[in-house]
Parts: structure tokens; C-alpha cells; sequence
């Protein structure tokens, strides 16, 4: 009876494991949410659960509107009611970014921070949504599904059968759909940003500084990107398709518009690079966010922060340079005092450091690092 | 038949051997670990893992709450952070590292410092942070954390407990095991070592 049962569980395994991945999109007449998919769902909705009390979530409202703005323009009507689609950032350098089924897209501020304009945000953002809208996450399920259903089919008998599969399309979601998959977030992807005005041209180049990036620091990101021969055939598709069937098109890039509202972005996104001892990248965003903010001092204090952390005796001098500038810009800043401080006592220059550190408690009476300024002190005297 | 009980000898050693615990001591008073180079006085009723390299103590259980002591060369890389430690770091310099250890643990999330300020740790001059933090499955946790550079070694101190009332309970205990940390052996030169190796 037991065998009899377990051919009965397998053969219909085999047949789920049959089912088809051809599904129409969101957008289509005969949409509705099909069993599994449902399962992919729940799941999701936990995940953003989950990931909305992580304490990743980067607060700021005015980013958020501005993020979904671009997304209300890349949407097609035929989403309406049935995709809801909100975009959140998650503090985190490294280069990501992913949409789960429900139309919740996650981007890392360390892909934000990497981009130029509202183009290539509109690239990335359409990437994503089509992976939503063309029902990605169950296709990859059913995929995967189908190629492993001897595994499953072992996998239910033990019954770890839904803990197991159910997490793959969430799992794609994060960590990359196959190579036909993203191409055709890519491809469909590109339309939507035409469509909604936006400069084609500005597609490749999102994806050249990533390469460039991933190149220099010899990163290997195992998401958003793929593996770097991944990237470099991304490339060459926008590529082929700029020179075919966007050829001459052109379009708005909206840059300024842009860094208005990711600039903090990139000053916090170099800050948690420099935690990480990413110095190359660190440095990269402190000056971009200096190109974009000149007069602000925190700019200059955290370049001149990645020189002086990164301990290399030819850089004090950048970093000296760095702190001083950040003083003429505000000399009420505090923190490039104490920094300015540090490096002068270091070098021997006690009147010098003693000057520096008297200035930072004076500016920061309750600085949480006060003790270590006032031993400074006590040790120069 | 006779074929699988000719294995089972064998199956019973496997299971045996799939049953091995990490050899657990009953500690109290002093201790003294001649390769991390240190002795320290150890509370009543705790017990500690048999490791050379790494001294971690407990008294109920490791993730109720925990005392590692250890030290590590400078040069070795950090798991989370590319930063490292150099010679001639200020303390303020050498907390600055450790604790982006932690910021940039993806494991950890919700990281607040709540201390960071000079400590003397055996006479040695070095930092003592305090910080809370939560895990993956959101268990809060609470660490205290000395630290202090002697040449090519970074050593550290550090109190992990959960911040519902274990960390209170044993943070005490921990700072007498502070107290009492001293080197074996000073190497000769270090700076900022006025009462180290007595």
C-alpha cells in the first residue's frame, strides 16, 4: 500500500514537474495568479516582511517618492490593479538589486550610487519590473522544477517539499534569473524606457561602470550582474540593439533631477564602503558627491577620512588638504578638527594637534569619542 | 544478513564519533594560556572550550552569554572589512577597525555603539566599546569589547550576551576578568605598557 502510495505521489510529482514555464505576462487578458505562484507570493510578502524590520531599509521619504515617480513612468497601464510596484533602498554597498513578484523592487545604495542620471536609473528600474510583470520568479521556479523533479519527487517524500522549492523563485529573485530570463527583462526592459521618454544611450553605460568597477576592485558580485562575462554580453546587446532598433534615438537623461535626490545616497553609500575598507570605491563617492555638493564640508572630511584610514604615508598630506577644506567650508564642523588633530600629534606637532583637539571639544562638547581626545590632551602636556 | 552485521561495528564507531562534543572544562580561578601569551582569573562555576588559540568561556550556554579572549597578527586579513590593523595605531585608531568589523557584518544588523572610549587593559593602553546589535533571528544581542595592539598583535576581550537579562547579570563578572588580564611575557619596547607582564 505505502509503494503504491508513493507511485501515486511521484507520478504526479513527474506531472507538476511537467508544467509549463510559457506564462503570458501581467499585462496580458487572461492573467490570474496560478497556484504556485501564489506560494511564490506568500512568500515574498514574507521576505518584505522581514526585510522592512532588518534595519537595511534607508529612511528617506523624498528618495522614495522620487524612485517610484520614475516608476509610475516606466509602468505600462495594464499593471494597474494587478502589480503594485514600490521601490525601497536597502543600506548596503554592494552592487544589487532585485524585484520580487509582488512589485516590491529593492535597490542597494551602492548600485544607486554608482549611477550617472535618471536614465540609467530608468534602465535598472525596467530591468526589474519586467522580471515582476513578466512573471519571472515562477518561471524560474517551474524551470528549475521541472529539470530537478527526481530530486523533488525524493524531496516529497520527506515532505521538505514546499520549504524547499518554494524559496527557488524567491531565491532567483535576489541572486539572478537564467541567461534568457534576464535577457528579456533586458530587452523588454529597454522598451519601457524608450517609451517613457527616456535616452537609450544612456542603457550600456550603467552596466560599463559596474564592469569597471567589479574589474578594479575584483569584486565578485554574485547578483544583480552575474559573472563578468554576464555583464560584457549585457553590454553587447544594448549595444546591437542601439545600433538596430534604436538607432539615432535619443531621449532625456535628467542628471540633475537625479543627483538632487540620491546625493546623500552617495555620501552614506561611501561611508559604509570605507567601513568595509573598500577604499578605491570610498574614495570614488566621496568625490563624486564633492562634483555634486562643493560646499559642503562633510564631502571633504570623508575624502579626507579614506586618505588618512587608508594609512598610506604619501596620503596624509591629501588628507590634511581634505580636513582643512572642510574647515574653511564650516568652521563650526568638529570632526575634521579631531581628525586634523590626530595626524598633527602623530607627526610630533603637539601646539599644532593641541590647537585642533581644544577646537573639537569645544565644537562637540558631547562627543561620544570625547574621552580619547581629553587623554590626547592630558599626554601633550 | 551476515553482510550487515559485519558493518555494524563500523556504523556504531561512525555514530560514535558523530557524537563528539567540544571537551568542555570546568574553570575557576587562574588561567593561564601560554600561546595567546596571557593569564586572567576566571569566574566559579564557568566553564571554557579546551582551544589554545582562542579562550571562550561560559556560563550557561554560548549563546546565552560568552567570554572570548584572543589575539591575532595584525597582518592577518579581517573577515568583513579590508581594513587592518597597523603598528602604531592609536587606540582610538585600532577601535576604529574593529569595530567596522562589525558594521560591515552581514550577519549583524541594527549595530548601535553606545561606548567607544580609551581603556587600559593589563596596564596596556587600548580601547573598551560597548555596542548592542541583533542577529539573523532577531535575538538581541550586547557586547562589551576591549582591545589593544601590542606590536604585530591585536588583542581583545570581548563580553557577548543577550541583552535581556543575561548581559546585566554577568557584565560584572566580565570586568573582573579584565582586571585581572595580564600578559605572560611584554615584548620588549611595546609601547604604552607601564604595568604590563606583572
Amino acid at each position: 500500500m505505502n509503494r503504491f502510495h508513493s507511485a501515486i505521489i511521484l507520478a504526479t510529482l513527474f506531472l507538476c514537474g511537467c508544467a509549463t514555464t510559457g506564462l503570458p505576462p501581467v499585462t496580458s487578458k487572461d492573467y490570474a495568479l496560478e497556484g504556485d505562484e501564489k506560494n511564490i507570493w506568500a512568500l515574498s510578502l514574507e521576505m518584505e516582511k522581514g526585510l522592512s524590520v532588518s534595519g537595511l531599509p534607508y529612511a528617506d521619504e523624498a528618495l522614495e517618492r522620487y524612485l517610484n515617480g520614475v516608476a509610475e513612468k516606466l509602468a505600462v497601464p495594464e499593471t494597474k490593479g494587478r502589480i503594485a510596484f514600490r521601490i525601497r533602498v536597502l543600506k548596503n554597498p554592494h552592487l544589487n538589486a532585485f524585484a520580487l513578484p509582488t512589485g516590491s523592487l529593492y535597490l542597494h545604495t551602492g548600485i544607486l550610487a554608482q549611477m550617472e542620471n535618471e536614465a540609467q536609473l530608468a534602465t535598472l528600474l525596467a530591468h526589474e519590473m519586467t522580471h515582476t510583470t513578466h512573471r519571472h520568479a515562477v518561471k524560474q521556479f517551474r524551470d528549475v522544477k521541472n529539470k530537478t523533479a527526481w530530486l523533488a519527487s525524493t524531496i516529497v517524500l520527506t515532505g521538505a517539499y514546499g520549504a524547499v522549492l518554494g524559496g527557488l523563485g524567491i531565491a532567483a529573485a535576489v541572486t539572478g534569473y537564467s541567461r534568457e530570463l534576464e535577457t528579456e527583462a533586458d530587452m523588454e526592459g529597454i522598451k519601457l524606457v524608450v517609451a517613457a521618454g527616456y535616452d537609450p544611450r544612456e542603457a550600456p553605460k550603467l552596466f560599463e561602470h559596474l564592469k569597471k568597477e567589479i574589474e578594479e576592485e575584483k569584486i565578485s558580485e554574485p547578483f544583480f550582474f552575474g559573472t563578468h562575462p554576464r555583464i560584457q554580453e549585457r553590454i553587447e546587446n544594448y549595444e546591437t540593439l542601439l545600433k538596430t532598433e534604436y538607432a539615432g534615438r535619443t531621449g532625456i537623461s535628467n542628471g540633475e533631477a537625479f543627483f538632487a535626490a540620491t546625493r546623500e545616497v552617495i555620501l552614506e553609500n561611501a561611508r559604509l564602503d570605507l567601513k568595509m575598507g573598500r577604499f578605491g570605491i570610498a574614495r570614488r563617492g566621496a568625490e563624486k558627491y564633492i562634483s555634486i555638493q562643493g560646499k559642503d564640508a562633510r564631502g571633504h572630511h570623508l575624502l579626507g577620512e579614506v586618505f588618512r584610514q587608508k594609512g598610506e604615508k604619501e596620503d596624509e598630506e591629501k588628507a590634511i588638504a581634505e580636513y582643512r577644506k572642510a574647515i574653511e567650508l564650516d568652521s563650526s564642523y568638529p570632526d575634521s578638527h579631531k581628525c586634523l588633530g590626530m595626524i598633527r600629534m602623530k607627526k610630533g606637532e603637539k601646539a599644532e594637534a593641541k590647537k585642533h583637539f581644544e577646537r573639537y571639544l569645544a565644537l562637540a562638547p558631547k562627543a561620544p569619542d570625547r574621552g580619547y581626545v581629553e587623554e590626547y590632551l592630558k599626554a601633550m602636556e | 544478513m551476515g553482510r550487515t552485521m559485519k558493518y555494524i561495528p563500523v556504523l556504531f564507531l561512525v555514530l560514535l564519533a558523530g557524537c563528539a562534543t567540544p571537551r568542555w572544562t570546568q574553570v575557576g580561578g587562574e588561567y593561564k594560556n601560554e600561546t595567546l601569551n596571557i593569564v586572567v582569573d576566571l569566574p566559579q562555576g564557568w566553564v571554557r572550550m579546551g582551544n589554545d588559540n582562542a579562550l571562550i568561556a561560559t556560563r550557561e550556554g554560548l549563546l546565552l552569554q560568552r567570554i572570548m579572549i584572543t589575539q591575532n597578527e595584525i597582518e592577518k586579513a579581517l573577515p568583513n572589512t579590508k581594513k587592518k590593523f597597523r603598528q602604531g595605531m592609536l587606540p582610538q585608531e585600532t577601535a576604529e577597525v574593529a569595530l567596522d568589523q562589525f558594521a560591515s557584518d552581514p550577519k549583524l544588523t541594527h549595530l548601535a555603539i553606545l561606548e567607544n572610549k580609551p581603556a587600559a587593559i593589563g596596564g596596556i593602553s587600548g580601547f573598551r566599546a560597548v555596542f548592542t546589535y541583533r542577529i539573523k533571528d532577531g535575538a538581541r544581542y550586547r557586547d562589551v569589547y576591549y582591545g589593544f595592539l601590542l606590536k604585530d598583535r591585536f588583542y581583545y576581550l570581548r563580553y557577548s550576551a543577550a541583552q535581556r537579562y543575561y548581559f546585566n547579570r554577568d557584565a560584572e563578572t566580565f570586568e573582573k576578568v579584565v582586571k585581572s588580564f595580564r600578559l605572560i611575557a611584554v615584548p620588549e619596547g611595546s609601547p604604552g605598557t607601564p604595568t604590563a607582564g606583572k
